[in-house]
């Protein structure tokens, strides 16, 4: 993919923490929610009425996971016009889905010893937010092309022939995960190979 | 549905299940009932001995029923005809709240720290003993139909005549044309909703037993479990009904929290309750042919008919969706006991605080079966006939670690005053008075004038740890 599309223009000389805003902003975005999140649970007297409350909460829940399944979609055309390479814009993009993982394995210390705290990385909701952000990424090249090359550039079937089973498989992986009888099967798996690992986890 | 019949089902009791000759696909591992054979010492039943039918469901919390009118809206008119025609158990808990623990309780009347299924991955060990063993050594013809969900493969069951239950999901079962083992043999049920389809079993089960011969049949619901599919056709009954409000700590996105997600209760959690309730509604309904049929019965006095559940679940009280945590609405289960002959006020209630455990003891009590020594409950029938509030004077309640749920393990100790619960890992201790806060919101541990009641809390919670094993 990066041989293919590596032909787009970017800016010289691009400013590491000028091309990582986007995705800078994005993790941030998550971390702040999850600290609204963590602090409010259960606590509906920090917030007055309880209507204050419950749309508080519901809106850091549900505004978290536009970050951790859909960033993509704006951080890899925003770092690539600020003229991040591929690998870099990938990192970017699935930087929110991978701090999303890291803190929840984070949250599962309280309950579960280090090794399984770590396994939980592996979730349904993790792996369906990499596959999102795989999809959303290869979206976000498109507009890339288009934005900088009209649609002229996305006249060729080279670029095609890579991005779409990259898309599909990010967005199979999502559909897979959270989706298909509400994520169950990826759910089940992750819970055998856990108990390949540590048994039943006494 | 594709309906057994009698002769279909004698067929199958007899261990010839391949000849059901319901487009079964073949053997499964594990799953055979094996009989018992009758023990001349021990055979005390005979036509006069009661006969139990045990109906388990699952998830379904202990308010949930109409006549306590915590969901204005709600309807289970024949869960509560039960309770008017017998007995209504109004502090019944089990001594775990996850599905396999409290199922392995109920049948073997020990504690997950003897029987050994201690979460849903632990095996069912085949060695362990079971009420069935006794009764079908006394006389008893007995059946088990519905969700076992231990995990393992399933086992050769001893006492039991028919086995049916389903290996589909995990053990979960599915809503809709759940694919059913039947004594051994996988067995696709296309076009059936689960609840009517063992329904429709256990009454060719009943119908196929000698009259003079008394019977145990538990019938095991996958209902009111997630994913909560009500029957097509009660499918958004309750629109616009008023059920119960959402606690003020809920809220309604509370279900993709990471201490909820795992519950499979993922949605608007007004949505996903609304499910439940409708499910439950589905279910009472089966519930309510299982009662005609009896009162049709010539065994109708003489039948006891209990309903139960496997554990509670959360709708938004501590911002939880779900079971496992040691609160009362985790914890606490119906327990509804109808006896014709043996309840002298039908219609009545019971305070006295009884366990999962105290299922098998009951049984053989009432059976006028000894107790085996393995079993650590403790009859409740003698509470039929009168209450009696010191029966018990603690509940103890275990919980292991069951990945990738976010509860520590944990053991509590419940009284008539007071929650005190101990984490094994991750949270400090909590303690609750039962009384003034029966929904578990003010958490009083280290508060000033509660360290003497901790330490005697602490000290008998560790006592029955000990018992416990």
């Amino acid at each position: 993919m990066t041989a293919v599309m590596q032909d787009v223009g970017t800016p010289a000389r691009p400013r590491p923490f000028h091309v990582a805003v986007p995705a800078l902003i994005s993790v941030a975005t998550i971390i702040v929610l999850t600290m609204v999140i963590t602090w409010g649970w259960g606590q509906p007297e920090r917030f007055g009425p309880d209507a204050v409350y419950r749309a508080v909460m519901n809106f850091a829940v549900l505004a978290r996971l536009g970050p951790v399944f859909l960033a993509a979609i704006v951080v890899w055309p925003a770092m690539r016009l600020r003229g991040a390479s591929m690998p870099w814009a990938a990192v970017g993009s699935l930087s929110s889905a991978i701090t999303f993982g890291i803190i929840g394995a984070t949250g599962s210390l309280t309950y579960f010893p280090p090794a399984q705290a770590a396994y939980y990385v592996f979730n349904p909701m993790v792996v369906a937010a990499i596959g999102s952000q795989i999809g959303c990424s290869v979206l976000g090249e498109v507009y890339v092309r288009w934005r900088l090359g009209g649609l002229s550039a996305l006249r060729t079937w080279r670029l095609w022939a890579v991005a779409i089973p990259i898309a599909v498989a990010g967005f199979t992986l999502m559909y897979v995960g959270v989706i298909w009888d509400g994520g169950s099967h990826w759910f089940y798996l992750w819970i055998r190979g856990f108990m390949a690992l540590f048994g039943t986890g006494q | 549905m594709n309906e057994l019949t009698r002769r279909q089902v004698l067929a199958g009791a007899a261990g010839a299940g391949a000849t059901l000759g319901l487009a079964a696909c073949g053997p499964t591992s594990g799953g055979q009932p094996i009989e018992v054979p009758v023990d001349a010492t021990l055979a005390t039943a005979h036509t006069d001995s009661p006969s139990f039918i045990v109906i388990l469901s699952d998830d379904h919390r202990a308010d949930h029923l109409e006549l306590t009118g915590v969901a204005p809206g709600l309807r289970t008119p024949n869960l509560d005809r039960i309770a008017a025609e017998g007995v209504r158990f109004t502090d019944s808990t089990v001594t775990t709240a996850l599905c396999s623990p409290s199922r392995a309780s109920f049948v073997t009347g020990e504690y997950a720290s003897r029987h050994g299924v201690v979460n849903n991955m632990t095996d069912w060990n085949p060695d362990n003993p079971t009420f069935f063993e006794s009764l079908a050594a006394a006389g008893y013809r007995c059946g088990y139909i519905g969700k076992w969900h231990m995990p393992g493969s399933l086992p050769d069951l001893r006492g039991v005549d028919t086995f049916i239950t389903f290996t589909v999901d995990e053990g979960q079962g599915v809503y809709f044309d759940c694919p059913l083992v039947i004594n051994g043999v996988d067995t696709p049920r296309p076009g059936t909703y689960v609840s009517t389809d063992l329904t429709d079993l256990a009454l060719e089960w009943l119908a196929a037993g000698d009259p003079e011969q008394p019977s145990c049949l538990v019938l095991a619901h996958k209902a009111v479990h997630q994913p909560f599919l009500p029957p097509t056709d009660l499918a958004g009954v309750y629109d616009g009904v008023p059920l119960m409000p959402t606690p003020s700590e809920g809220f309604t996105w509370e279900t993709l929290l990471e201490r909820n997600v795992w519950e499979g209760t993922a949605g608007r959690l007004e949505d996903v309750y609304q499910r439940y309730c409708e499910t439950l509604l589905g279910l009472d309904r089966e519930i309510g042919r299982i009662l005609d049929y009896v009162d049709a019965s010539p065994r109708a006095q003489g039948t006891v008919v209990v309903y139960t559940s496997d554990n509670g679940y959360s709708w938004g009280e501590q911002t939880l969706t779900g079971k496992r945590w040691a609160y009362d609405v985790s914890a606490d289960v119906p327990l509804l006991v109808r006896w014709p002959s043996g309840i002298p006020d039908p219609g009545t209630e019971r305070a006295a605080p009884v366990l999962n455990i105290d299922l098998a003891p009951s049984l053989l009590d009432m059976a006028g079966l000894s107790i085996p020594g393995t079993i650590q409950g403790r009859s409740w029938a003698p509470l039929l006939a009168a209450d009696n509030a010191q029966w018990r004077p603690a509940v103890y309640y275990e919980y292991f670690a069951d990945y990738p749920y976010q509860v520590p393990p944990n053991q509590a100790i419940r009284t008539s005053e007071w929650l005190y619960i101990e984490y094994d890992r991750g949270l400090p201790p909590e303690l609750y008075a039962r009384v003034d806060d029966s929904d578990q919101r003010n958490n009083l541990y280290g508060d000033p004038g509660t360290e003497v009641i901790v330490g005697e809390l602490s000290a008998a919670l560790a006592q029955l740890r000990v018992e416990a094993r």
